[in-house]
């Protein structure tokens, strides 16, 4: 089932008032914990020289533009929509693959098509039938984080003042807009509206995943005015506190309502796509401390062949595997950060699966190729 | 039965003769907690449960199996739809995420790390506790590294205080540990329940080489009866075969114990140790029964027993012991000979041949030496820029009014090394030669230093009454540094050690007892390589308990993580 109809199902049976369900279709996910180290420590650092993309990725890259990008526009081809998440793995991807021209081609179809909104953040869904386009005015923060944090990358790497300024005014929206107080520190809200305390019965409703560790790193260089160091802290809070069932996962979806983060009532208690992204995250940012990775070690048996999974945190059992190389490649860039373990040989070129199990398998690889090259190098 | 269990039967057997806190320790130990006896509950297993086996999904819970626990859960429920995972499951199993956190800090050795990450846990989660497993590890672990500290610090009523707070540290798997109890028991005046301790090892544990071993320990700590009924278990188990070698370790170290000053061996004993020696042409052995009839005054059998040695082996410690036995025959001429002819072999021979030749030069009253001696003995005192040596020549010519020249040597002395016994002969030279300056400068260079020479302050620069100076300086200098050395070594300050120690070489050769104390301060102060080399050396001479645990110890250090650290 892919995410987009798991969240159809949930708001068919809640009845949610506003647009929470469409926004459900995206990933969320838990930062396990540990001491957050200042992100001024990141900020003063000096910016690594762009690297020349390795051939898995020169291979991957022109494959993926073929597969889902059309004029700009990058495609969802399981729920056949376009979205800011989407177009802003684009743009991060193409910076990667040292490929200006295509980060060009999607940044301007984003400009021109998503933000119409007049706050500076991103409409998060399109779909090419619908007239208008846009079928969801609400952003999604994760959305509008990527695509800052691919302009971001795209300023050091093409030396370009003009991307700096387009991030530097997406994330002060984000900051403006979508952070909220909660009893424990500065959390993110999904949206500009509908996921705060007055908006839903248990709100605020955050998604965990949405904390993009390995971005708040990248744009605190840029746009240092931001709490980046206080949404880290409690990015790694949270995926401290948030574990539940027998598997001790945090769900896509989780209630800040009191001190402790519970699964959200509105959606179900499932640890799913949207989760799958925290252990990247978290791995590709986790700064030589790969401890809070810890609780996401076993989420792939390789030797039974079993998982990553959806899984029910009411009861613990599996719901679906996760079907996708890209998934694996999440579960096997844990176990390289956390034991050294190297990439299986198989995971180590990307093939062109669904829109969401690609992008996640190039993006694991390249924070294994940042962070953990030696997992790369040895033989699986 | 577990070896605690045991050590609670003997140790609260009988009153011993401990110090009185050692015995409050182990009568301590009968007081503990029943061993294996521990019923464990299986939540889950009871009820509506009771038919689904829950065993699998608590073992890859355990092991932080995230997709096959997801799976074993699918899997009971498809087989039994009514089953939920019971809510004690999820609360009694530890978080394996957690509990491999302190896994991991144990594994590298953090263990004061573990309690407070452990704090900060139940912090979050008040319910949470580390398996027993984990605790039980680090609970011995923890023990382990303070009966290491208690031992290595030699404090061995702390020792056995610690092994009867944690009887589940004493099991065959923790040998180390069994050894240094046994030895705190020995030190603390229970050599029977150490003896019982060792007999429990003998009969309980199966590594052959830590069962030899055992007996090789206990026979360089218990009384020689007690080794050989050690022996004799040993000599009847299954590996009878790897205890014949220890029967001559055994008689081997009690030998070297006997040489220490410790029990005597039995004359049959060590002449059914020397002609086994001879025969198999054992070098070491035949020179360790050499040394212990020179701590016998036996000086002739020691004289065989070294020529034969030197008869197998080029080894200076042969001729060491060959001429030092000579020597304290008073046949003088034989070893300060020998001594001359093979200084080359080894710098300590050159130095005993110097000694030799000091110990004339120094004579009181003063004898007339012939001057082709002298002439042969100045190359060897300026190649091996002997202190000594040139410090003896210069009290030699200054007993015979030879001012100047005793001013060259006595100055030649102090350049190597200042002594009290080389100031004060250039002092007094100085006040001989009638050169104020001269005299007033040494004064005031090394009577701060040596308290003789400040006491010359209060002679004039008038001629004293003949006599010879006093031989002993050379004595009480080197007794002064070797005093220095071991308040060095007490305090901690072992680089101070080793300085005071090498002074000291430089003028007397270093006795048995203060190269061990050199080799732990190599080891304490980080010189792996060194002490075990020394430490090797030591043993080959003499095994003993302190060279033998020197060698495991800095043998350990030599291991590759800390290996840079030499």
């Amino acid at each position: 089932m892919t995410r987009l109809k798991i969240a159809a199902a949930v708001l068919a049976g809640a009845a949610l008032a506003f647009t929470a369900g469409n926004l459900a279709g995206r990933k969320d996910g838990q930062v396990a914990a540990s001491a957050p180290a200042p992100v001024q420590a990141a900020a003063a650092q000096e910016a690594p020289a762009p690297s020349v993309p390795d051939a898995w990725l020169t291979s991957a890259w022109p494959a993926y533009k073929t597969a889902f990008v059309r004029n700009g526009r990058v495609l969802d081809d399981v729920n056949r929509v376009s979205h800011s998440e989407g177009q802003g793995y684009g743009m991060l991807i193409a910076t990667l693959a040292d490929d200006r021209e295509a980060f060009d081609e999607i940044w301007a179809w984003t400009r021109r098509e998503l933000f119409i909104r007049n706050d500076g953040l991103a409409a998060w869904r399109w779909e090419e039938r619908a007239s208008p386009h846009v079928t969801d005015a609400n952003n999604a923060t994760d959305g509008d984080i990527l695509i800052a944090w691919a302009l971001a990358e795209a300023a050091e790497r093409w030396k370009s003042a003009d991307y700096a300024q387009d991030a530097r005014q997406i994330v002060s929206a984000v900051a403006r807009k979508t952070l909220a107080r909660w009893q424990r520190g500065t959390v993110i809200l999904p949206a500009a509206t509908g996921f705060g305390a007055g908006d839903q019965s248990d709100g605020p409703v955050v998604n965990l995943s949405y904390w993009v560790f390995p971005a708040f790193d990248r744009l605190a260089r840029t746009a240092p005015d931001v709490p980046w160091a206080e949404l880290r802290a409690s990015g790694l809070l949270l995926a401290q506190a948030a574990r539940f069932s027998l598997v001790r996962l945090p769900p896509d979806w989780l209630s800040l309502a009191g001190t402790e983060p519970k699964p959200a009532q509105g959606f179900p208690a499932r640890f799913g796509y949207n989760a799958i992204r925290i252990p990247l995250y978290l791995a590709w940012a986790s700064r030589g401390d790969a401890e809070p990775l810890r609780p996401f070690a076993g989420l792939w048996n390789e030797a039974r062949s079993l998982g990553p999974f959806e899984i029910d945190l009411t009861t613990g059992e599996a719901v679906s595997t996760m079907e996708g190389a890209g998934y694996r490649a999440v579960a096997a860039l844990v176990s390289c950060a956390l034991d050294g373990q190297p990439m299986p040989a198989s995971l180590r070129t990307v093939p062109i699966q669904t829109y969401y199990s690609t992008t996640l398998h190039i993006l694991a690889l390249a924070a294994t190729q940042q962070g953990y090259a030696q997992c790369l190098s040895r033989p699986s | 039965m577990p070896i605690k269990t045991l050590l609670i039967a003997l140790l609260s057997a009988t009153a011993l003769t401990l110090p009185a806190s050692a015995q409050d320790a182990w009568t301590g130990l009968s007081a503990g907690r029943p061993v294996g006896t521990t019923s464990v509950s299986v939540p889950g297993q009871a009820g509506l449960a009771g038919r689904v086996d829950e065993a699998t999904l608590r073992a890859l819970a355990a092991r932080n199996d995230i997709a096959g626990v997801a799976a074993e859960i699918r899997k009971l429920r498809n087989e039994n739809p009514n089953w939920t995972p019971p809510q004690d499951l999820f609360e009694s199993t530890p978080d394996p995420a957690e509990e491999q956190r302190l896994w991991a800090l144990f594994g590298q050795g953090k263990l004061d790390e573990i309690p407070s990450v452990i704090a900060l846990i139940q912090a979050a989660r008040p319910q949470w506790r580390p398996s027993a497993d984990f605790s039980a590890k680090f609970a011995a672990s923890k023990s382990r590294r303070e009966i290491v500290a208690a031992s290595e610090a030699g404090n061995a009523v702390q020792v056995v205080a610690l092994a009867s707070a944690q009887p589940g540290i004493l099991v065959c798997g923790e040998m180390d540990v069994l050894w240094r109890v046994g030895e705190a028991l020995v030190k603390t005046r229970a050599s029977d329940k150490a003896f019982e301790l060792y007999s429990y090892i003998l009969s309980r544990c199966t590594d052959t080489k830590e069962r030899t071993a055992t007996v090789e320990k206990a026979a360089t700590l218990l009384a020689p009866d007690q080794a050989e009924k050690l022996l004799t278990i040993g000599l009847q188990a299954k590996d009878a075969s790897s205890f014949e070698a220890v029967r001559r370790n055994v008689l081997r170290s009690r030998i070297a114990r006997a040489i220490d000053g410790g029990p005597a061996v039995a004359a049959a004993d060590l002449a059914a140790f020397e002609a086994s020696a001879l025969q198999a042409r054992q070098a070491e052995d035949v020179m360790l029964a050499g040394w212990l009839h020179y701590s016998r005054k036996e000086m002739p059998a020691a004289v065989t027993n070294f020529e034969a040695a030197m008869g197998m082996v080029t080894s200076p410690k042969a001729i060491e012991g060959f001429i030092l036995s000579h020597r304290a025959m008073g046949n003088i001429d034989v070893a300060e000979r020998l001594a001359y002819d093979r200084r080359a072999v080894d710098p300590a021979i050159a130095r005993l041949y110097i000694e030799i030749m000091a110990t004339d030069l120094t004579r009181s009253p003063r004898v007339d030496i012939d001057p082709n001696r002298i002439a042969r003995l100045e190359p060897v005192v300026m190649d091996g820029r002997s202190a000594v040596g040139a410090q003896a020549l210069g009290w030699y010519l200054y007993n015979g009014s030879r001012f100047a020249d005793a001013m060259r040597w006595f100055k030649q002395s102090l350049d190597w090394e200042p002594m009290e016994a080389n100031a004060l002969g250039y002092a007094l030279t100085a006040n001989r030669l009638k050169d104020a300056a001269t005299f007033r400068a040494a004064l005031a260079s090394y009577g701060p230093q040596f308290p003789a020479v400040a006491a010359l302050k209060r002679i004039e620069t008038v001629s004293r009454p003949r006599g010879s100076a006093p031989a002993a300086p050379a004595d009480n200098a080197s007794n002064a540094l070797s005093r220095q050395a071991l308040e060095h070594f007490k305090a901690g300050q072992y680089e101070a050690a080793l300085a005071a120690l090498d002074k000291r070489r430089q003028a007397r050769p270093e006795d048995r007892g203060l190269s061990i104390v050199r080799a732990w301060a190599l080891y304490q102060s980080g010189q792996y390589v060194k002490a075990k080399a020394l430490f090797e050396d030591l043993d080959s001479k003499q095994s003993t308990r302190d060279t033998q645990y020197g060698k495991f110890y800095a043998s350990r250090q030599l291991l590759p993580p800390q290996f840079g650290s030499n």
